[in-house]
């Protein structure tokens, strides 16, 4: 190997380089878009207020996305100091933006009252200690919550950014802006300096830039293991196209079972992930066409391990590799690597483990590259093998679950 | 005038995010998605092992001393670690052999360079390095117009591979023996100057 000293380990040092025009952007947007409105109607009523808000929502709605542009009813509202309608009208947008995400309408509603009231307590609690600091309820409570979040995500794995919670970014985005909005009916009362709220608006369109960049990064990384996912579709066809049709069904299965929401988006990728250690395979073990023998069957039996070892590169990921490493466990033991049982498997890792299980029995019509030894067989008799495995390998719950996901499809199709 | 203080500090947070931490979380996701992808190379033959990592800190050391911009080094390393890419597509029995290749196995790992590189322009985050890694095995004396990237991988590449065979020294000298003709010469020297601490 030789000795190498004096270099620096890779990724402990960081450029500040990239993208520093975008940031800039963002940053002028939203602060100058408030101070022009202030300039221009002068003493900075409402109502230039409200056009100011407008009209970064516009912008933001050009450059971010166009759900956006639903906003600014409720901030027209807040302008014309109607808070019950103005929340009416936030309701409304959280409802558009989940329907148009499809994402579990339930677990946002009770995410958004939540907030809500959390928020309107910490709010209360706050300007009653230090009444002079009202302003910064909605950024203190903000702040607060992405430290808990990131708290939470060290401890649990849990996703760092608030949006993969509920699966939409402009949930969060929206946040700071609401928080901003209650602060504003809330302490209606209270003298309200126009320099001061001018500020808070800039900050608040600071945030909001804030979490879409973060955002961003967040999807690029996500766009990252799709390519590394990829990979495996350049050694063994066969195989990347199976790791796709598994992501398709983990999500609803997972859903089905009661996964938390955040840990679906990992669901999907250990789905897509799950085989990448296959990579290490020999492509001649992988599409031997007769029975294998047993140091082949050694050989095969390492791609968990060699999966988590690839996916351990990805800090964020942790959870992931866990899961990838246990995804050929058996319910009663006899599985691999490391022959856990019942609920000593993780249930993501058991999840994907039956669908790999049906997807390699119906192999599939399009991608004319099947597992040559064994002619795929049809989608009922797959899950009959399922139901009469479940109990010793696969647990009946999961199977059950699984099993009427794939019923639904089927009436869907038909 | 606290609050207006306490607004400052705020907006002083806020752009220490967006200037200093969102970037640095970019560009060490973008390393990790390359170690994971090398990884995944390198399980292919256990003569690989470890190997792109090392390529990676050469290529470091070398383009922080050919002078590139922070940015570049930061895109070299990430190319350094994927450079091999296309190996996924090349059979691991070829990989894994240790006698000398015949020529058509020859001819199939050398086209890796041209398969890498499309596999990288079919992802959208990585198809700024299909250029870079393309190129990394082009001779220097038939197409010196190379991106520098490519250059500096090619030289660092080939030392790790001959000096974990044959040693430093001698990884060094069939280096320099070929600089000029399969070599940038300035990234052979750069690379004589820096050796020690490699």
């Amino acid at each position: 190997m030789g000795s190498r000293p004096h270099v620096r380990p890779i990724g402990q040092h960081e450029g500040v380089s990239e993208r520093t025009l975008e940031i800039a952007l963002a940053i002028t947007l939203g602060l100058v878009v408030v101070t022009v409105a202030r300039f221009v109607t002068g003493s900075g009523s409402w109502i230039g207020l409200s056009l100011a808000f407008c009209t970064a929502c516009f912008l933001q709605g050009r450059l971010l996305s166009r759900s956006y542009v639903v906003q600014i009813p409720f901030f027209l509202i807040c302008a014309i100091k109607e808070p019950l309608l103005g929340l009416l009208f936030y309701f409304a947008y959280a409802t558009l933006t989940v329907l148009g995400t499809k994402v579990n309408v339930r677990r946002i509603t009770i995410l958004l009252i939540s907030e809500l009231v959390t928020y309107v307590i910490f709010a209360s609690v706050l300007t009653r200690l230090a009444p002079e600091l009202w302003l910064f309820a909605g950024f203190a409570y903000v702040s607060l919550r992405t430290l808990c979040s990131s708290i939470l995500a060290h401890k649990t794995g849990m996703p760092l950014d608030i949006g993969a919670i509920s699966g939409t970014w402009a949930f969060v985005s929206t946040q700071a802006f609401v928080s901003t909005g209650i602060a504003l009916f809330y302490f209606e009362k209270t003298e309200v300096t126009q320099p001061l709220l001018y500020s808070l608006l800039g900050i608040s369109m600071f945030w909001v830039a804030t979490v879409f960049l973060y955002q961003k990064a967040h999807s690029e990384f996500g766009k990252g293991v799709v390519a590394l996912s990829g990979l495996l579709n350049f050694s063994h066809v066969y195989t990347g196209n199976h790791s796709r049709r598994v992501a398709y069904l983990a999500r609803e299965t997972g859903r089905r079972l009661r996964i938390a929401e955040w840990k679906l988006d990992y669901l999907v990728q250990a789905a897509l992930l799950h085989d990448i250690g296959k990579i290490a395979v020999s492509e001649k073990i992988l599409e031997k066409p007769g029975k294998l023998t047993d140091e082949e069957f050694v050989e095969i039996k390492k791609h968990p391990v060699t999966g988590e070892k690839i996916v351990s590169n990805l800090s964020e990921l942790k959870l992931v590799s866990h899961w990838i490493r246990h995804h050929h466990e058996r319910f009663d033991g006899n599985g691999y690597p490391d022959k856990l049982n019942r609920k000593r498997i993780p249930i993501e890792s058991h999840v994907i483990s039956v669908i790999d299980a049906y997807d390699a029995m119906t192999g599939h019509a399009a991608d004319g590259h099947r597992r040559l030894y064994r002619d795929p067989i049809s989608s009922e008799d797959a899950l009959a093998e399922l139901k009469r495995c479940s109990g010793t390998q696969f647990d009946p719950k999961i199977v059950k679950h699984f099993i009427r996901v794939i019923n639904e499809r089927k009436e869907r199709l038909l | 005038m606290i609050a207006l203080g306490l607004m400052g500090a705020f907006m002083m947070v806020c752009i220490f995010l967006l200037v200093f931490h969102l970037p640095a979380i970019r560009t060490s996701r973008m390393n990790q998605i390359g170690r994971a992808i090398s990884s995944a190379v390198e399980s292919r033959s256990p003569f690989m092992d470890g190997m792109y990592g090392e390529i990676a800190e050469v290529s470091e050391v070398l383009s922080v001393n050919l002078g590139l911009a922070q940015k570049d080094i930061e895109a070299t390393k990430v190319a350094a670690l994927i450079c091999d890419i296309g190996l996924c597509s090349v059979p691991s029995t070829i990989l894994q052999k240790t006698e000398e290749w015949s020529p058509e196995e020859q001819a199939l790992f050398d086209r890796h360079s041209e398969i890498g590189a499309s596999i990288v322009r079919q992802s959208a985050i990585l198809r700024k390095y299909s250029r870079v890694i393309q190129h990394h095995h082009t001779k220097f004396e038939v197409d010196p117009s190379t991106p520098i990237g490519s250059r500096i991988i090619g030289v660092s590449a080939d030392y790790v591979r001959y000096k974990r065979v044959y040693g430093s020294s001698r990884a060094m000298t069939a280096i320099e023996r070929q600089s000029g003709v399969q070599y940038d010469p300035i990234v052979v020297n750069t690379l004589k100057e820096q050796i020690s601490v490699l």
